[in-house]
């Protein structure tokens, strides 16, 4: 009797093994699988990023450019007010000075 | 290791646990102690990849939000700098041709100036031959 319950005794001792076995087997594959799958959503991830900032460089560069002409036309009005400004002075005092030649006329 | 069954007579074996029972269960132990063996390290080198590749989705994550952030950024940077682009350039154009008649003025009144001062120095000569 008491060998029969050893011998019943390892023979659960062994499904209990090969069942352990098992378990720990699918969680080593699941384990593997889930490292498949967040392998690929860092790819995916990595390929989108680099994606979206060659396209961020390209607007950057558009960007400076506009910038740049704005800067520009800017510069441009501020130089054309002023030289604008400088010629109305000069026509102010050339309009005095012909007035004053022509009162001097006989 | 050597079961008490194996030595007992045919008859009073059990039908349940034949006699290549204990042999079975040695090597299926051994099996599973090899697996063990296999199983550990492989695992804990298993986990370690899979925390330092989540590290990495979080991080090329983090890095995609920032990038897209960036680019909306810009994205609206551009309408803004362009609508001021075009009040600018109008404005531009009209006090270059401004400043184009007011040169032209300006030659102008110069002209006439020439003009007076050699009509006024020509009747001075005059005078001055009358006067003579």
């Amino acid at each position: 009797m008491s060998k029969k319950i050893m011998n019943l005794l390892l023979c659960l001792t062994l499904v209990a093994a090969l069942s352990l076995m098992c378990v720990l087997f699918l969680r080593y594959h699941s384990l593997g699988s889930e490292l498949t799958d967040l392998r690929a959503r860092v790819s995916t991830s990595i390929s989108a990023w680099k994606k979206t900032d060659a396209e961020k460089q390209e607007l950057q560069k558009e960007r400076d450019e506009l910038k740049d002409s704005l800067k520009e036309a800017r510069l441009s009005l501020a130089e054309a007010q002023d030289r604008a400004e400088s010629f109305r002075d000069d026509i102010k005092s050339l309009e005095q000075e012909i007035g004053e030649l022509k009162k001097k006329l006989p | 290791m050597s079961h008490p069954s194996v030595n007992l007579p045919r008859s009073r074996r059990s039908a349940f646990f034949p006699a290549f029972f204990p042999a079975f269960f040695t090597v299926i132990m051994l099996v599973f102690v090899l697996f063990l063996v296999w199983y550990v390290p492989s695992v804990s080198r298993r986990d370690f990849l899979l925390r330092d590749t989540q590290l990495s989705l979080e991080t090329n994550l983090g890095r995609e939000r920032k990038q897209q952030y960036e680019y909306d950024k810009v994205s609206a940077e551009i309408p803004v700098i362009r609508a001021e682009l075009d009040l600018v350039l109008p404005e531009t154009e009209a006090a270059q041709q401004e400043l184009e008649t007011l040169r032209e003025q300006k030659k102008k009144l110069k002209k006439e100036k020439k003009t007076l001062e050699k009509q006024l120095s020509g009747s001075g000569v005059e005078e001055d031959a009358a006067d003579e």
